[in-house]
């Protein structure tokens, strides 16, 4: 049987990836975090120019509107697109790493609020950002359909548009709410499993 | 008697010198501690920059409640284990252990060579196959700190973590005698 000590001259003898200076290392480190944050604020700006074109271009479509249910769907749009760059200015950063220096059940349970945390910003998506502009596209394609109804024009191929954005819109919310918040919550039980770990057997 | 300045109001370039300080001295540590978490290199690196990164923010913070080794081993470690869940969930399988380091013992014969770095890559294996609190009890007491340190690193009582390590120790050295898996 080996003994302890044998362990221990393993470990600290085991070959390990060559040495870096602390300097060198200092600025790869603000690096990483400068293109982190710059990726976040490349980010959020996109889609704030995103939504401001939205919101200029219905704003247009608004003006020269005569249906009144187009007009208010248009209108729906616009609020929808600022209320997205007032979100995205507002709460646009990512929420920040627990503190690592604390204890492993201190840190496992930080991990556990942040992933709950991200889940719930996950599931907000719907609310925030999908529903004001879907819902706008909604009352614009009804006062289309109505003005082609009343015209005796409506075809199937009207209801195509609405579909399409209704597809775009199912898998945006998939993604988020499916795809992200799934891989979430592995990851939130993974972190559980281990402060059960931790709990049961200390 | 002359009050310690306040962190906020200590000089960025004290941080600076602190942090390289600190990392210099605990390189090795912490790689050795990156390698019982992840195997492939390029994931090793990667980690050792988040533990860096880590240590770098919360250095502000340090102010000298526990011992300068057992706050860079709690950072670390916490962070290892953060990645270690998210490594697990995207389903990584890690490859065997590189060979393509510098290798600190030189003068071995070739078959000792083999052989030691047999019954390294069976520990390093079984280290990774525990569960967290195992794996972070037994690097750290591999590391050379005491039960009352691994204590304050990991918050599971000294009695406790004696208990553990009696049974990790039991099956690591069955797992580097042998070179088998349990």
């Amino acid at each position: 049987m080996n003994q302890p000590a044998d362990l221990e001259q393993l470990w600290k003898t085991q070959p390990v990836d060559p040495a870096v200076k602390g300097e060198d290392m200092r600025k790869i480190i603000l690096k990483r975090t400068e293109k982190f944050d710059r990726t976040i604020r490349r980010r959020n700006i996109r889609e704030m120019i995103a939504a401001a074109v939205v919101a200029l271009a219905f704003t247009a479509v608004a003006w020269g509107q005569h249906n009144a249910i187009e007009r208010a769907g248009s209108i729906v749009l616009v609020a929808g697109a600022l209320w997205i760059i007032y979100y995205l200015w507002r709460h646009g950063t990512e929420p920040p790493d627990p503190n690592p220096d604390q204890t492993l059940a201190g840190y496992q349970n930080a991990l556990v609020r942040k992933y709950d945390h991200q889940i719930r910003l996950l599931r907000e998506v719907k609310f925030w950002y999908l529903a004001p502009i879907y819902l706008g596209l909604l009352i614009g394609s009804a006062g289309l359909l109505k003005e082609l109804a009343d015209k005796g024009t409506l075809t199937w191929s009207a209801f195509l548009f609405p579909l399409f954005y209704t597809l775009i819109f199912a898998g945006i919310w998939w993604l988020n709410e499916v795809y992200a918040v799934g891989k979430l919550r592995r990851m939130r039980e993974q972190v559980a499993s281990g402060l059960e770990d931790g709990e049961t057997q200390c | 008697m002359v009050a310690e300045p306040a962190v906020a109001e200590r000089p960025i370039e004290s941080y600076n010198e602190r942090f390289c300080e600190l990392f210099e001295a605990y390189q090795p540590a912490l790689r050795r501690l990156v390698s019982a978490y992840v195997v492939n290199p390029a994931d090793r690196e990667d980690l050792l920059q988040e533990i860096a990164a880590g240590i770098w923010k919360s250095l502000p913070g340090f102010r000298g409640d526990s011992s300068e080794r057992t706050w860079v081993y709690r950072i670390a470690h916490n962070i290892a284990i953060r990645t270690s869940y998210q490594a697990r969930t995207r389903s990584v399988r890690e490859p065997g252990l590189e060979t393509s380091f510098d290798h600190p013992s030189g003068e071995r014969s070739a078959e000792d060579a083999l052989l030691v770095g047999e019954r390294q890559r069976a520990l390093m294996d079984g280290i990774r196959e525990l569960t967290v609190v195992d794996r972070q009890i037994v690097t750290l007491h591999l590391e050379g700190l005491s039960a009352a340190e691994i204590e304050e690193v990991t918050g599971v009582s000294a009695g406790a973590i004696a208990t553990r390590l009696t049974r990790i120790r039991q099956k690591l050295s069955a797992r580097v005698q042998g070179g088998r898996r349990e």
